[in-house]
């Protein structure tokens, strides 16, 4: 996560975890464990508003609050890809008001590593495929017009 | 930039022609005429590129004598980045909260 150029402008994040994969997969998809984590910062997620049907084609859904106001954020997921413990691909609707305004694909890898997780997060708007050429585009781009300026 | 807007900046990165078309752009303005050099495609066909991606707010374009110069407007690409690194930063936090989340439980374990 540090340096400049082509790794800033990529939404990939890698993590590793210490825990054997199989922990950090369920972690993702048993409803009582999710609801303790996934939420940022000043939300929470109600544990009854869990919903998961763990299945390709099957839903990961649930509503993040903020206890402040009331307010209510829900959260859809379609799971498009599932091996378990080793890959789950999600798709989200597009929901503007959470800074989401197209529809969202993410890809989690969970690597095995000596009892620890390689966790690799690549999230990104419309499908897969399009998102390392989007990616490849402005990324091109940016470093073309940050040689122009600096030159 | 409004959610929408962001959406039309994705969808007019997607397509191969039209980021070479900002790539050459990124030199200095061009007439179309000029961009439709480089590619095997007509000035017809470029002209309807360049109207997705001025609807995606990433080029602008003047009047001039006979034709219509174009530019490219660096803005929209920066909200796409700055969009990419908000998303980053929070799926650090989460990571954050899984890591001492499965922490926790195979302690208790």
């Amino acid at each position: 996560m540090s340096g400049t150029g082509k790794a800033d402008r990529e939404v990939q994040i890698d993590r590793v975890i210490d825990a054997p994969r199989e922990l950090v997969f369920a972690a993702f998809t048993d409803p009582t464990q999710l609801a303790i984590w996934w939420a940022p910062e000043g939300l929470e997620i109600p544990a009854d508003t869990v919903e998961v049907d763990g299945r390709v084609g099957g839903r990961i859904n649930f509503s993040m609050v903020d206890p402040n106001s009331g307010q209510d954020y829900p959260v859809r997921f379609e799971i498009v890809e599932m091996t378990e413990p080793e890959v789950l691909v999600l798709e989200s609707p597009p929901v503007p008001e959470l800074g989401m305004p197209e529809r969202i694909v993410t890809r989690l890898t969970f690597e095995e590593d000596g009892g620890r997780t390689r966790l690799s997060v690549t999230q990104g708007p419309h499908t897969e495929e399009m998102v390392p050429q989007a990616l490849a585009g402005w990324t091109s781009i940016l470093e073309k017009l940050d040689a122009m300026t600096a030159s | 930039m409004a959610a929408d807007q962001l959406s039309l900046t994705f969808a007019a990165l997607a397509d191969p022609t039209r980021r070479a078309i900002l790539t050459r752009l990124a030199e200095g303005e061009a007439t179309v005429r000029e961009l439709a050099e480089p590619f095997s495609i007509s000035p017809p066909a470029i002209s309807r590129h360049l109207k997705v991606l001025e609807r995606a707010g990433l080029i602008s374009r003047r009047q001039a004598a006979q034709s219509r110069p174009t530019s490219l407007r660096p803005e929209a690409l920066e909200e796409a980045d700055a969009w990419m690194v908000a998303c980053k930063a929070t799926w650090g936090g989460r990571l954050d909260r899984l890591d001492s989340h499965l922490d926790r439980l195979q302690k208790r374990g």
